[in-house]
């Protein structure tokens, strides 16, 4: 694989994950999200309106997520993003993966020359 | 857009909407949506301005940095992506989400399933191979079914043009077929109400002199309707005019395109000349278009006509014609059926005087596609059937290579799946690239199918009824792309479900799939199903095989070998003189008697199974048995005093025709054995007589001087009719064969043969020039043929089998390599683990035998008309393929089973 393209497909792969845990414990609205992205990593992780809610509607799309407008008393309508029953399926198995992956990546990159293994 | 109350918007509201609307123009989202959308996103550029004003940014600072985020041109990119459904390519299909344009989905699956196939060269050798030998042969099958079978005959309107037949049941013989006789075509022409005319054929062959080499043409006297009724025209002259049918009048002839081109030269001014046919002058009228030869191969047309004898009461038994008819619009198959069968038994209650009654006579109609076809039709559906079986042990093979492949592709997969790859977009790949894989096959196929192809035709051109051209034809072509695509679905779905359902993690975390899981049970039932299909296959071939040895058990009643056959056909306008014909036969037969290394030689009007008969009623000069029974129908053969002794035809009692049996002495005759028996069981026939036709018939009697043994005149399958042979010398007949009993090949003597011929008349053609082993061989061609092809698609599922089952035993013997070699290291002989091994792969196969087995009881039943003296569950066949398929599986098995125990347990254990 290209280094430049798979980089491009980890964050993309990572950005779901990011938006489906966020919501594992209840429903948000979009702003909240990107708010809560920004905040739990120290601002190094930052959710733009451009990247963030054509991915929300492609997860909705998918049918991981449900979008609904909820009206409280004396604001404006939002609309909040709940995981659907495929959604939380999702999330579990690619939290599984991608401990899976990072440990795996870790396992590799922290190695230093030890010479080869025999194959 | 909802309504919403005044009080709700602030200031900036409106404006938000503006700016968000604006960019968004660009994709042209359907109304609500978009309405949807602006306002999601100007509630967020709310939060964030109301933000960043709390944190104390001056209005239009946080203005322009609420802003920045909707100029970023990825927000109408991805948008457009996500709402429009129009994708660009992401690097590994199946990770870009599984709702994205199924077109660009596909051309990026094609790109990647290029890619995968030319990274295993060898791989895509091997199932492009297999898949061509299926996907060729199947389209070779087709492409002869389609042109036989499927494609309508070439004249308009075909489904309404009818053969008429007459049956005569009560001959004793089932189906007993017959033409019709010039009074009864009279009779059907008189009283039917549903045709809207009747053509009648007498077909023949004819010596054509044409500038000194004479030459023996197929020729048909026809009623002159017949070409409209085809829509025929001719390309040059004209056809016939009824007044051309009337006795007496008929000198004119059309010649086939053919004949046209090779014996005249394709002369135009052709028209008009005359031409010598059977030594009597006609006058060529007319040419036809290439593609026309009704019936087949005639290459020259005269009008037929009635004379009175032809439509004498004397003359209802002579059934020589064969006829045509075209329904009339508006009536149906089934409206016609009824009519004719009025029109039966009318004439039944019109001619008492003739044995309709007794008979059985009926009126037979069939379609003309159904009687052109009929004969090949079940064998061409049954060698279809079995290049599909062929096709799919071919897909069961391809389908295990795919799942082996799937093994070293996990880890791929689940890195696919971990980038967010759905198992849906999954299995849409790796369908793509089975399909893809299919394609190349059914291409490979198609290149090969011509030669296919040639190879068939060669093989059965005299045994099909319709020509079948090498080339592809556009439905052969539509057929093997769709062929091409089923399979490739068919054998990828397997891994495909397959991999729709892999455990992914599992695979990243220790680098290799789960031992014995769903694959490894799919694979084995691949197996499974290969063996089933190749058993029966292998049966279906041996049963074909057990019937075509029966066949050639058959005594046919005479002895082919050395025996050479050739036909002769004396003019009338030349030796119209019975004493002529009589001297030209003597004289040759003399000639040809005194050869070197000739036996016997004698002559007969017609040599058994040559496909040509003459039979008719004969009556029995006795008490013994009611009058309606003592008029049999007959084969009748007029032979030469050598003819029995040539042919080998033993004699049960009396003696065979010699020189005494002149035209001047009383007329004598030989019957056959069924005949005597019939008659005279346990008496002696000789000396009792017998005459041609009804017992109104004033022919002379004839005495029985000998009984000869049955001969199988029309097939080696069933008896034929009770035979009557007279002397030649008393019944001249100008149309003879030779039969000539050689000591050494029959065919080396051909040339002198017909040197001696030319020496007593140079005008007179000899034809059909065959050896008596090759007619019966021709008899039996069709079976033999199809007993070729079955044999051959067995051989190649056998092969086919063979290979996945090799395949699938090494692959669990490697997977096994550890345990193997642990056993062996804990003390475990070879012949202990090759028996565990042995064990485990043979309980697939038996299963496989099993399940075959009950298939092929229930199969093998639509092949039951092709069988002869073998029933559908004959144990030899069956068990022979049991047999045979064991023990392929047996050696597929053992040889990497023995190579895995030869391995060092050592080498096996510290691999890990």
């Amino acid at each position: 694989m290209e280094p430049r393209l798979f980089d491009r497909e980890l964050k993309k792969g990572s950005a779901e994950l990011l938006i489906l845990s966020l919501l594992e414990a209840r429903p948000r609205h979009g702003y909240e999200i990107s708010k809560l992205i920004e905040q739990r990593s120290d601002g190094a992780l930052r959710f733009h309106v451009a990247s963030l809610y054509p991915l929300l509607y492609r997860l909705e799309k998918r049918g991981w997520l449900q979008g609904r407008w909820v009206e409280k008393a004396g604001q404006r309508r939002r609309r909040y993003y709940r995981l659907t029953v495929q959604g939380r399926a999702v999330l579990a198995s690619q939290r599984h993966g991608w401990q899976t992956f990072v440990r795996a990546v870790n396992a590799i990159t922290s190695v230093t020359a030890e010479g080869s293994e025999n194959a | 857009m909802p309504e919403r109350s005044q009080r709700d918007v602030p200031h900036e509201w409106p404006s938000w909407k503006n700016e968000i609307a604006t960019r968004l123009s660009a994709l042209k989202l359907a109304p609500a949506r978009e309405a949807e959308i602006v306002e999601e996103l100007a509630q967020h550029l709310e939060d964030r301005y109301r933000e960043l004003r709390t944190a104390g940014v001056g209005e239009a600072e946080a203005r322009r940095l609420a802003l920045e985020d909707l100029s970023d041109p990825k927000l109408v990119q991805e948008l457009r992506l996500v709402e429009n459904r129009v994708s660009t390519e992401p690097l590994v299909p199946g990770a870009g989400g599984e709702k994205e344009s199924i077109m660009s989905d596909l051309g990026q699956d094609l790109r990647y399933g290029l890619r995968m196939l030319g990274k295993n060269p060898g791989f895509t050798a091997v199932a492009v191979l297999t898949l061509a030998l299926g996907i060729g042969a199947n389209t070779a099958i087709f492409s002869v079914l389609d042109a036989v079978l499927l494609r309508p005959l070439p004249y308009p309107e075909p489904q309404r043009l009818v053969k008429v037949w007459t049956r005569f049941t009560g001959i004793g013989l089932p189906n007993d077929q017959n033409w019709v006789s010039p009074p009864e075509l009279r009779d059907f022409q008189q009283l039917n109400h549903s045709f809207a005319d009747l053509a009648a054929i007498n077909t023949g062959t004819f010596n054509l002199g044409v500038k000194g080499s004479p030459e023996r043409v197929i020729g048909s006297a026809v009623s002159p309707s017949l070409f409209g009724m085809l829509g025929a025209q001719a390309i040059l002259g004209r056809t016939f005019v009824d007044e051309e049918a009337q006795p007496g009048h008929e000198h004119e002839v059309v010649l086939s395109y053919g004949l046209w081109q090779r014996a005249f030269g394709a002369a135009r001014n052709i028209i008009g000349t005359t031409i010598r046919v059977d030594a009597v002058p006609m006058t060529v009228v007319g040419v036809m278009p290439a593609g026309f030869s009704y019936p087949q191969d005639t290459q020259i047309w005269g009008p037929l006509a009635f004379y009175p004898a032809d439509l004498a009461p004397d003359s209802r038994g002579g059934h020589g014609l064969e006829v045509l008819g075209r329904i009339k619009p508006g009536v149906t198959f089934a409206q016609l059926r009824t009519d004719m069968d009025r029109v039966g038994k009318t004439m039944i209650e019109q001619h008492p005087e003739y044995p309709y009654a007794k008979y059985g006579f009926a009126i037979i109609l069939n379609p003309l596609l159904d009687e052109t076809v009929g004969d090949v039709k079940t064998p061409l559906w049954v060698l279809m059937g079995a290049v599909a079986l062929v096709l799919l042990i071919a897909c069961a093979n391809v389908a295990n290579l795919l799942l082996v492949r799937a093994s070293g592709r996990q880890k791929e997969t689940a890195v696919r799946v971990a980038l967010g790859a759905s198992p849906g977009r999954l299995m849409r790949q790796l369908l793509t690239e089975s399909t893809l894989l299919s394609l190349f096959g059914g291409l490979a196929g198609l290149i090969l199918t011509p030669w296919v192809l040639h190879g068939l035709v060669a093989l059965s051109a005299t045994t099909l009824p319709r020509v079948v051209h090498t080339g592809i034809s556009g439905p052969a072509l539509a057929f093997t792309l769709a062929v091409s695509l089923g399979t490739g679905i068919l054998f990828g779905l397997a891994p495909a479900l397959h991999a729709g359902r892999v455990g992914s993690y599992e695979v990243l975390k220790t680098g290799r799939g789960t031992v014995g899981g769903p694959s490894n049970r799919l694979r084995r039932a691949l197996v499974i199903a290969e063996t089933a299909l190749s058993l029966v296959l292998l049966a279906g071939a041996g049963l074909l095989l057990r019937s075509f040895v029966q066949i050639l058990k058959v005594d046919p009643g005479f002895r082919p070998e050395g025996v050479l056959t050739m036909r002769i056909s004396l003019p009338d306008a030349k030796y119209s003189q019975p004493q002529q014909v009589r001297a030209f036969y003597s004289a040759l037969l003399d000639r040809i008697g005194a050869l070197p290394g000739v036996e016997a030689a004698g002559a007969v009007n017609l040599i058994p199974l040559s496909g040509l008969n003459s039979s008719g009623t004969a009556t029995i000069d006795t008490q013994a048995v009611p009058l309606e029974d003592r008029e049999p129908e007959v084969d009748y053969r007029a032979a030469t005093t050598g003819y029995f002794k040539t042919m080998g035809i033993s004699l049960v009692r009396g003696r065979y025709f010699d020189d005494g049996d002149s035209e001047t002495a009383p007329a004598v005759t030989i019957v056959d054995e069924t005949l005597a028996n019939t008659y005279w069981p346990n008496q002696d026939p000789i000396g009792r007589r017998l005459h041609r036709g009804g017992h109104t018939s004033k022919a002379p009697w004839m005495t029985i001087v000998g009984e000869v043994r049955h001969v199988h005149n029309r097939t080696l399958e069933a008896r034929s009719r009770t035979e009557v042979y007279w002397p030649q010398a008393q019944n001249p007949s100008g149309a003879m064969a030779l039969v000539v009993r050689t000591a050494g090949n029959p065919m080396s003597l051909a040339l002198t043969i017909q040197k001696g011929v030319s020496a007593l008349d140079p005008d007179l053609p000899v034809f059909q020039v065959r050896s008596m082993t090759d007619v019966m061989g021709e008899s039996v061609a069709r079976r033999r043929l199809a007993l070729i092809l079955l044999a051959v698609f067995a051989g190649l599922a056998l092969l086919l089998a063979s290979i996945g089952i090799y395949g699938v035993s090494s692959y669990s013997v490697t997977e096994r390599q550890q345990e193997i070699g642990l056993r062996m290291a804990l003390g475990a002989r070879r012949s202990q683990v090759l028996r565990l091994v042995l064990g485990q792969g043979m309980s697939f196969i038996l299963a496989g035998l099993g399940i075959g087995l009950l298939a092929a009881l229930g199969l093998t039943r639509l092949i039951g008309s092709l069988l002869f003296a073998v029933r559908p569950a004959d144990p030899l066949a069956l068990g022979g393929a049991v047999l045979l398929l064991t023990a392929v599986a047996l050696l597929a098995i053992l040889i990497p089973a023995g190579r895995a125990t030869r391995v060092d347990p050592v080498v096996t254990l510290r691999y890990e």
